[in-house]
């Protein structure tokens, strides 16, 4: 995956200490590190 | 892994920021990171809709229980993680993404779940930084 598609980037999120309710959002103001986890604990 | 990762930003001040995105609900992630990380970024994906978006899908046995998972949950053991009461899908693949706005920057490969990159270095693996630093 070079790009994220637009729409996953426009998908609603929820979640905690988020700064807004998409992903774009979320993700904007710099780089980033997207970290999938396949469990807590 | 984002233990690692918590480690990681806090031992560089310009790491990029943190997305952690969980299967779990936002209750149980709140309830998992109020005592372990308070301030971290959590999106709650419980549908996989964004794991399925990035290509997160279910690992085969030789990824999820070959040897190499276990010498890495060996590792983690012996880093005081332990293993509670598991939250999720314990049989799907993680992921790691380094991005700056909708552009990827880097994707770490993973041969196996615990195949986890060098957290330290992934702002040097994405281009962010030169070799070498950090």
């Amino acid at each position: 995956m070079d790009r994220i598609p637009d729409d996953v980037l426009d998908r609603p999120i929820d979640g905690l200490n988020l700064r807004g309710s998409t992903l774009r959002t979320e993700l904007s103001g710099g780089p980033a590190v997207i970290a999938f986890l396949r469990h807590l604990g | 892994m984002a233990a690692d990762l918590q480690a990681a930003a806090g031992r560089e001040p310009g790491y990029p920021r943190v997305v952690l995105i969980s299967l779990a609900s936002v209750e149980a992630n709140r309830e998992f990171f109020a005592e372990r990380w308070p301030a971290a970024t959590v999106i709650a994906d419980p549908t996989k809709a964004l794991f399925a978006a990035f290509g997160r899908r279910r690992g085969s046995l030789l990824q999820l229980f070959g040897p190499r998972t276990f010498a890495a949950a060996f590792r983690a053991w012996r880093k005081g993680h332990r293993v509670g009461r598991a939250r999720g899908d314990t049989l799907v693949m993680p992921g790691v993404f380094v991005v700056d706005g909708a552009r990827v920057l880097y994707e770490h490969p993973f041969r196996d779940a615990g195949d986890h990159p060098d957290f330290a270095r992934l702002p040097e693996l994405a281009g962010l930084q030169p070799a070498g630093r950090g």
